[in-house]
């Protein structure tokens, strides 16, 4: 009952907000507090006069969508939802629910397909899996869309057969060839995608060695790591910077020493380059040096400066890398261990930067970001706007956001 | 319980706050209050719950854990977002020589409050 009244209470309070400026943006949770309280008709209404006005506004065709699906009307919903999807195609709940819409139309092909795209946003969500599973059973058991389904599956398999198989041979170029071909067909495939990277990788790896002429060279770490499951390893990031870290005490580090030779050779004004980071075993502990410097530096005047400035971010307790990119996600500067997929992780910071700059214009709190930090239970992140690039730095939580939000303004300070 | 309540003592102890919201992460308003008119977050809730989105996101890839605290400064404030459980998420807007320290510490502090009134 207090519930109850509590829901009549919003609606009354959206609704006068809503009468004094018809314009708002409120009938997104006016509809919802409706629909929530059961009057769908109400809910459909608010959403359907608000979006006249506001048609690009994605919220309300969500909560429009919701209201169709529980009044019963599925194409209706599913045209919204769909709608959605075209606007925000990582937008995880309208595929999820378009996925739901599908399985209760008995449209398995279209469902199986909604929830692929969820996977490939998040792969995850177990529940998803489950209900791709189900969908797949029921696709095989529906003669028209099992079947087609089977078919592009099976096609499917066959060239990652293929392909894995020149790869066991050691034909590397071609299997990046397969594995290309069917991403340009399924390009949310994130297991073959996986594989094309592990490819390329081994593919650099195998150039590389054939440069050094060295038969054993140590396995590096990698961002992306062959996992029983092929799923996106990103979350590998954290501990192969820690490992960098670790081995990047400078304690016996001769101060000037020459760069090793078979470095790829920096400009004349980059630092040297340190093996440090590369070696494993205690043995080696003794002759590491300072953390290497990988540099892009857009001038060379400024390159020094740069190696400097994330050189001595390193040296602030707790601090576990550090990452300079344009804003077209290209790396110019880092202080990681050599082999990380930096472009990827360029590619990941890039993306939540423009996100949550454009949100936050929405908001109205400004028209640039110039900082941004996230606090996790095992780590935290600053993302620091500088003009056109922006500088990241990752530290674990032994270092407070007071000192890390000091030392990343230094350093940006340092740098303009 | 009143949330309005525990979000106006945020703000009346954070100098240089501009206001403070409860939302759900999917984007619709609890409460908020306002110390001026310009913090009206019952439109962008949507917004809100997309940088909360974002911030889980980058947490997952640098295999932070869970996220705990957001906290993003433009040229015109600066906005400090907590999580409540997975479901819900308290903000402040502050001005940018508010008093960020006491920012944190008094969202903080008003958490396990909020989190009674949430469960």
């Amino acid at each position: 009952m207090a519930k109850d009244d509590s829901r009549f209470l919003e609606i009354e309070e959206y609704n006068k907000k809503l009468t004094n400026n018809p314009e708002s943006l409120v009938f997104v949770p006016l509809a919802e507090a409706y629909r929530k309280s059961g009057m769908l008709d109400e809910a459909i209404e608010t959403c359907l006069k608000g979006l006249r006005l506001h048609p690009t506004y994605m919220s309300a065709r969500m909560v429009l969508g919701r209201a169709y699906m529980e009044k019963v009307m599925p194409e209706e919903a599913a045209t919204e939802f769909r709608k959605v999807a075209a606007a925000d195609t990582n937008n995880i709940m309208a595929h999820t629910l378009l996925g739901q819409l599908y399985m209760q139309q008995e449209k398995f092909a279209n469902a199986i397909e909604a929830y692929q795209k969820v996977l490939s946003l998040n792969p995850e969500d177990s529940n998803v899996q489950q209900k791709l599973n189900q969908a797949l059973e029921l696709a095989r058991q529906d003669v028209s869309a099992g079947k087609q389904q089977e078919q592009k599956t099976f096609k499917k398999k066959q060239d990652i057969s293929k392909a894995e198989e020149l790869s066991k041979q050691g034909d590397i170029e071609n299997a990046i060839k397969i594995y290309r071909l069917i991403l340009e067909a399924d390009p949310a495939n994130m297991v073959v995608r996986q594989r094309l990277k592990d490819l390329e990788i081994r593919k650099v790896q195998a150039v590389t060695r054939r440069k050094k002429a060295e038969p054993q060279v140590p396995e590096p770490t990698f961002f992306y790591r062959d996992r029983d499951n092929d799923k996106i390893t990103s979350d590998d990031i954290l501990s192969v910077m820690r490992e960098a870290k670790i081995s990047e005490k400078p304690k016996a580090a001769p101060k000037g020493a020459p760069p090793p030779e078979d470095k790829p050779v920096p400009k004349a004004s980059a630092p040297a380059v340190s093996p440090a980071i590369l070696k494993s075993g205690r043995d080696q502990a003794a002759e590491q040096k300072p953390e290497e410097v990988k540099l892009k530096p857009p001038a060379s005047d400024g390159a020094e400066k740069i190696s400097s400035a994330l050189k001595k971010l390193m040296q602030t307790e707790g601090v576990l890398g550090s990452m300079l990119m344009d804003s077209q996600a290209n790396v110019l500067a880092s202080v990681l261990k050599t082999k990380i997929d930096q472009k990827e992780v360029a590619k990941i910071v890039s993306l939540i930067f423009k996100n949550t700059e454009k949100s936050v214009q929405a908001i109205d709190y400004g028209k640039e970001i110039r900082q941004i930090l996230i606090a996790g239970q095992k780590g935290q992140i600053i993302f620091n706007k500088m003009n056109d690039r922006i500088l990241l730095m990752l530290a674990d939580n032994n270092i407070n956001i007071g000192k890390m939000r000091l030392a990343i303004n230094d350093i940006v300070k340092s740098l303009q | 319980m009143d949330f309005k309540v525990i979000l106006k003592e945020i703000i009346s102890n954070v100098e240089g706050s501009i206001g403070a919201g409860l939302l759900g992460t999917d984007g619709i308003v609890i409460d908020q209050v306002s110390l001026k008119g310009s913090f009206d977050i019952s439109d962008v809730g949507a917004e809100y719950a997309t940088i909360i989105k974002n911030a889980k996101k980058a947490s997952e890839s640098f295999d932070l854990g869970k996220t705990g605290e957001i906290m993003i400064t433009t040229e015109k404030a600066t906005m400090i977002m907590m999580t409540i459980g997975n479901d819900y998420f308290v903000a402040i807007a502050l001005n940018l020589d508010g008093n960020l320290g006491r920012g944190r510490l008094e969202v903080k502090k008003a958490i396990p409050k909020l989190e009674q009134g949430l469960t």
